[in-house]
C-alpha cells in the first residue's frame, strides 16, 4: 500500500512538473488530450499536461501559467502545450535534422503500390471531427506565429514545419511561410532559410513577395559562401 | 634443367630438380671413332612426389671396352701363334636419385649409380697327355660390382641464385674380389668435392661455375629465347680436369610438354685412339663417358613432362572468417563477404585469381567470388562470399570447416586453406536489428498463404471500405487475428540471442517483442505493406524493437483513421509521395487501437521528444 502511494506522489509530481494552470478561458476553448481522439472543453483552474494540444476559437483565448512562465493563446489557433519550453540552437538543429531522418526512409527497392483494387461506398467519414483537417492546420500555424512572437522562436519553427508535414494544404500559405523563414534567418540557420526560401518561390507570390524573396535568396547565397 | 634431366647423376649429383610432376626422356649418342658407333644410350624418368624427388635411369649406352694384346704368345697345334690379351668392360647398368625439399630454400639429395666390371685374362695352361704336353690358352675372369654414392646438398639464395655442394666417394660400396693384376684396372674412384654456382644474372641468361678437388672446373653460359608456346635456347659448356678438356655446345627446343636437345663433346685435348695396358694400369678411368680414351660426340636428348601438378602462381597468406556465421543472413552473405583473405602472386605476371570457397553442411558445391587481378609479387585481400540455400534449417549451433581456394590459370586451385567455423543454430541472431528482415523474409510463403486466409473471412468489410484504407484495415484485421491473445515469451536464456520464425511464433502462440515484430512485418510484407522496425538502443541491457507500417493514406486522408495528429508520423516514398505512418507496440497484445497508442507513447517520447532518432538511439530500419 505504502509502495501505491509513493508511486502515485512521484507520478502526480511528475505530471505537476509538466503541467501548466489554466489562468483564464474565454470563449469556446478546446483540448484534444494525449491519444484521445475526442476535443474536450478547458476550464479555468484545471491543470493541462504537455501531451495536450489547445484550439481556440474565434474570439476565444486561453491564459496559461507554470514552470516559470504565463502564455496566452489568442483566437483562432491550436498549439500543442509540449512546444511552451526552451531550445537552444543546436536543439534545435538536431530537431530539424531528426524529423529529415523521419521522413525520408531508407531507399526501397521497389515502392509499393496498393495491390488490390477496391469498389464500394466511403462510409468512414470524419464523423467526429470538430474541424476540417485544412482549418485545423492553419490554426496550428497560427498557433506557431504566436509561440514566435511570444520568444519561443525554435519551437514555433518545429511547429510550423510539422504542420507543413501534416496538413500538406498549409505549405501553399505563402504570408506564414515567409514569416518562418524570417524566423530561421534571424537564428542564423541560413542552410534551412535557404532551403525555405527556395521552396517558397515555386508557390504562387505576389509582386511584393517575389522581390522578397529573391533578395533573400541572394543574401543567403553571399553568406553561405562566405561572403 | 629439362633439357639435361637425363644426365641427372652426372651433372647434378644432389638430385636437385625443378620437375613439377613426372618427366621421362630418351638419349641417343653416336661417337666419331674410326667406326662411328650409335647407341640407345639411356632412358630415364623423374618423379616429384610432394616434397620428394626420384629419379631412376636405364643406361645400356655407358660403357667402354678395351681389348689389350699381352706381350705373350703360344704355338697352337697347327704351329700357329695364339697371341694372349686382357679384355676390360666397364658397364654402368642403371642409376638412381632422390632429393628431398628441406624448406623453400634448401634441399638435399643423393645419387647412385651402379656399375659393373668384367676383366677376362688369357693364360698359358698346360694339358698333359701319355706321350706330350700341350700349352694350350687358358681364360681367367673376374667381376666386381661398385655402387658410387654422390650426396649433397642445395640452396637457393634467391630464385635465381643457387649453390650446390656434394661429395662422393667416400661411402661407395663394392661386391666382388680381383686378383692384384685385376685391381689396378678398377674404375678409379678418388674422394672429391664439388661446389656448384648456378645463376640467372640477366633475365633468361644462365651462367654457371662448378670447382671439384680432384682438380677439374666447369663454366657454362647459356640464353634462352621465349615464344609464346615454346622456347629455344643455346648453351656452351667447357670443362677440363687438366688433363682433358673440352666443350660441350647444345642446342634445345622446347615446344609445350616437349623438349628435344642436340648436343655434342668436342675434345680439345689429345685422344688416345688405343690405350695400352701399361697405361691403364698406372692410370686407369674414372668417368665411362668422358675420359681420354673418348672420341667426340654427338647425342639428342628427347624429353616429354607430364604436369599434372602444375605451378603454383598465387598462395595464402591468411584468411580472416568471422568467429561464427548465422545462417538465416542468407542476402547479407551476397552483399557481403564472409571471409576476406591475403594472396600472393609468387609469379612474374600479373595473375586473375579465382577465389572459390565451400563450408561443410552449408554448400553442396563450391561457392565462387568475383576474380581479383594480383600484380607480380603483390599481394591483395580477395573477399569471399557465399551462398545460404533458403531451405537450409539447422536446430543447433555446430562446427564447420570453411574450405578457401585460389585458382589462377591452372585446372586445379593453386592453393588452399581450411578453416574452423561455428555455425550458429538458425534460430540464432546477432542482436542488430537491421537483421531481422531475414527473419522476416524466411518464411514470406507461409506468412502470405496464411494472411490471405485470414483476410478472406473479412470480405464483407473490404467491400465497404474506400480504397485508400485498404491497407489500415488490414493492417488491423491481422493484429486482431495474430497478435491478439498471443502470450509475452522472453528469450530461454533471457537473452537476445534468439529469434522465431514467425511460423514459431503462431506454433506456439507467443514471442518476446522481436518474435512479434518479426511475426507481424512477415504478414504485413507479405501482402504489400511496408514496415519498419523502430530499434530502441536507450539501455544497452534489453534493446526494444516495435514497429512502424505505412497506412498508404496521405496526410490529407489522416482523419479518416484519427482525429488527433500525434497519433502518425509522415514519410515519404521513394516517389517523393508523403505518406501515413503508424507505430504499433507488439508487445500490447489486446487489441490494435491500444498497440498503436503504445507505440505513439513510446516512439514519440523517446524517439522525438528525447530526440532519440537525431543522436542515434533511436533508429527506424525499412525491412526492404
Amino acid at each position: 500500500m505504502n509502495k501505491i502511494m509513493i508511486l502515485t506522489v512521484v507520478l502526480a509530481f511528475s505530471l505537476f512538473a509538466q503541467s501548466y494552470k489554466v489562468e483564464k478561458v474565454q470563449g469556446n476553448v478546446k483540448a484534444l488530450i494525449g491519444n484521445s481522439e475526442q476535443w474536450v472543453d478547458v476550464k479555468e483552474g484545471t491543470m493541462v499536461s504537455s501531451s495536450t494540444v489547445l484550439l481556440t476559437n474565434k474570439n476565444a483565448l486561453i491564459m496559461l501559467s507554470g514552470r516559470g512562465i504565463k502564455f496566452t493563446l489568442k483566437p483562432s489557433a491550436a498549439l500543442s502545450v509540449n512546444s511552451l519550453k526552451r531550445m537552444t540552437i543546436d536543439e534545435l538543429l538536431l530537431a530539424l535534422a531528426m524529423e529529415e531522418i523521419l521522413s525520408t526512409p531508407a531507399k526501397r527497392s521497389s515502392d509499393k503500390t496498393m495491390n488490390t483494387a477496391i469498389y464500394g461506398t466511403d462510409e468512414s467519414g470524419n464523423k467526429t471531427a470538430v474541424l476540417p483537417a485544412n482549418t485545423l492546420g492553419d490554426l496550428k500555424l497560427n498557433g506557431a506565429r504566436q509561440l514566435a512572437d511570444n520568444g519561443y522562436k525554435e519551437t514555433a519553427i518545429l511547429a510550423a514545419k510539422e504542420t507543413y508535414r501534416k496538413y500538406p494544404t498549409t505549405q501553399k500559405n505563402a504570408v506564414t511561410r515567409l514569416f518562418f523563414a524570417e524566423q530561421m534567418m534571424n537564428l542564423s540557420l541560413y542552410g534551412e532559410a535557404f532551403t525555405e526560401y527556395t521552396e517558397i518561390q515555386n508557390l504562387q507570390l505576389n509582386d511584393t513577395q517575389t522581390k522578397e524573396v529573391q533578395t533573400k535568396i541572394e543574401l543567403l547565397k553571399k553568406k553561405l559562401s562566405g561572403m | 634443367m629439362n633439357k639435361d634431366f637425363i644426365f641427372s647423376t652426372e651433372s647434378n649429383p644432389t638430385n636437385f630438380s625443378s620437375v613439377k610432376d613426372l618427366a621421362i626422356g630418351v638419349l641417343f649418342g653416336a661417337e666419331f671413332a674410326p667406326q662411328i658407333a650409335s647407341n640407345l644410350y639411356a632412358l630415364g624418368i623423374a618423379k616429384t612426389i610432394g616434397r620428394s624427388n626420384f629419379f631412376l635411369r636405364y643406361s645400356p649406352g655407358f660403357f667402354k671396352e678395351f681389348s689389350l694384346q699381352k706381350n705373350q704368345s703360344i704355338v697352337g697345334n697347327d704351329s700357329s701363334d695364339i697371341s694372349l690379351k686382357t679384355d676390360l668392360k666397364y658397364q654402368e647398368y642403371f642409376s638412381a636419385g632422390y632429393s628431398y625439399k628441406i624448406s623453400e630454400k634448401l634441399s638435399g639429395g643423393f645419387t647412385l649409380n651402379y656399375f659393373n666390371e668384367e676383366f677376362s685374362q688369357d693364360a698359358i695352361g698346360a694339358v698333359f697327355s701319355d706321350s706330350s704336353l700341350t700349352l694350350i690358352r687358358e681364360n681367367e675372369t673376374e667381376t666386381m660390382k661398385l655402387w658410387k654414392v654422390q650426396v649433397g646438398t642445395d640452396y637457393l639464395f634467391t630464385p635465381s641464385l643457387r649453390l650446390s655442394i656434394s661429395a662422393s666417394n667416400f661411402l661407395n660400396m663394392k661386391n666382388g674380389s680381383l686378383s692384384e693384376t685385376n685391381k689396378a684396372f678398377e674404375l678409379r674412384t678418388p674422394k672429391n668435392l664439388r661446389i656448384a654456382i648456378y645463376s640467372e644474372p640477366y633475365p633468361q641468361v644462365e651462367m654457371n661455375f662448378l670447382y671439384e678437388t680432384k682438380k677439374a672446373v666447369q663454366v657454362c653460359v647459356g640464353k634462352t629465347f621465349s615464344f609464346d608456346k615454346s622456347s629455344f635456347s643455346l648453351d656452351a659448356n667447357y670443362f677440363s680436369d687438366f688433363s682433358l678438356t673440352g666443350i660441350q655446345p647444345s642446342a634445345t627446343f622446347r615446344y609445350g610438354n616437349i623438349c628435344a636437345s642436340l648436343s655434342g663433346v668436342l675434345y680439345f685435348s689429345k685422344i688416345q685412339r688405343t690405350a695400352s695396358l701399361t697405361d691403364l694400369t698406372s692410370s686407369g678411368i674414372s668417368n665411362l663417358v668422358n675420359n681420354k680414351y673418348s672420341s667426340n660426340k654427338a647425342m639428342i636428348n628427347l624429353s616429354y613432362l607430364i604436369n599434372t601438378s602444375q605451378e603454383k602462381l598465387v598462395q595464402f597468406v591468411d584468411v580472416v572468417v568471422p568467429t561464427s556465421l548465422f545462417p538465416t543472413f542468407t542476402e547479407r552473405f551476397v552483399d557481403e563477404p564472409f571471409a576476406v583473405a591475403r594472396v600472393v602472386n609468387l609469379s612474374d605476371k600479373p595473375v586473375s585469381v579465382k577465389p572459390s570457397s565451400k563450408i561443410d553442411k552449408i554448400n553442396s558445391e563450391l561457392i565462387y567470388s568475383p576474380n581479383v587481378v594480383v600484380q607480380p609479387k603483390d599481394t591483395a585481400s580477395i573477399p569471399f562470399y557465399t551462398i545460404v540455400s533458403e531451405q537450409y534449417f539447422s536446430s543447433r549451433h555446430e562446427i564447420s570447416f570453411a574450405n578457401f581456394y585460389v585458382t589462377s590459370e591452372n585446372r586445379e586451385a593453386d592453393d588452399e586453406v581450411q578453416k574452423p567455423l561455428l555455425i550458429n543454430s538458425s534460430n540464432a541472431w546477432d542482436g542488430e536489428v537491421s537483421n531481422l528482415r531475414y527473419f522476416v523474409k524466411k518464411d514470406f510463403d507461409f506468412s502470405a498463404a496464411t494472411a490471405k486466409g485470414l483476410l478472406a473471412k473479412h470480405k464483407i468489410e473490404f467491400d465497404t471500405v474506400t480504397a485508400s484504407l485498404l491497407n489500415f484495415l488490414q493492417a488491423k484485421i491481422l493484429f486482431a487475428e495474430i497478435i491478439t491473445g498471443m502470450l509475452y515469451i522472453a528469450d530461454p536464456l533471457a537473452s537476445n540471442d534468439r529469434v522465431q520464425f514467425p511460423h514459431e511464433t503462431i506454433d506456439v502462440k507467443g514471442g518476446d517483442c522481436d518474435d512479434l515484430s518479426v511475426c507481424l512485418a512477415s504478414f504485413y510484407e507479405s501482402i504489400g505493406i511496408e514496415t519498419a522496425f523502430v530499434d530502441y538502443k536507450t539501455n544497452e541491457q534489453s534493446r526494444h524493437v516495435h514497429l512502424l507500417f505505412n497506412t498508404n493514406l496521405s496526410p490529407a486522408e489522416a482523419g479518416l483513421i484519427t482525429q488527433n495528429d500525434k497519433k502518425y508520423y509522415i514519410r515519404k516514398n521513394s516517389l517523393g509521395e508523403e505518406k501515413i505512418w503508424i507505430p504499433l507496440e507488439t508487445t500490447e497484445r489486446s487489441n490494435f487501437a491500444n498497440a498503436w497508442e503504445k507505440g505513439v507513447e513510446k516512439f514519440s517520447n523517446e524517439a522525438l521528444d528525447q530526440l532519440g532518432l537525431a543522436k542515434g538511439t533511436v533508429q527506424i530500419i525499412e525491412i526492404y
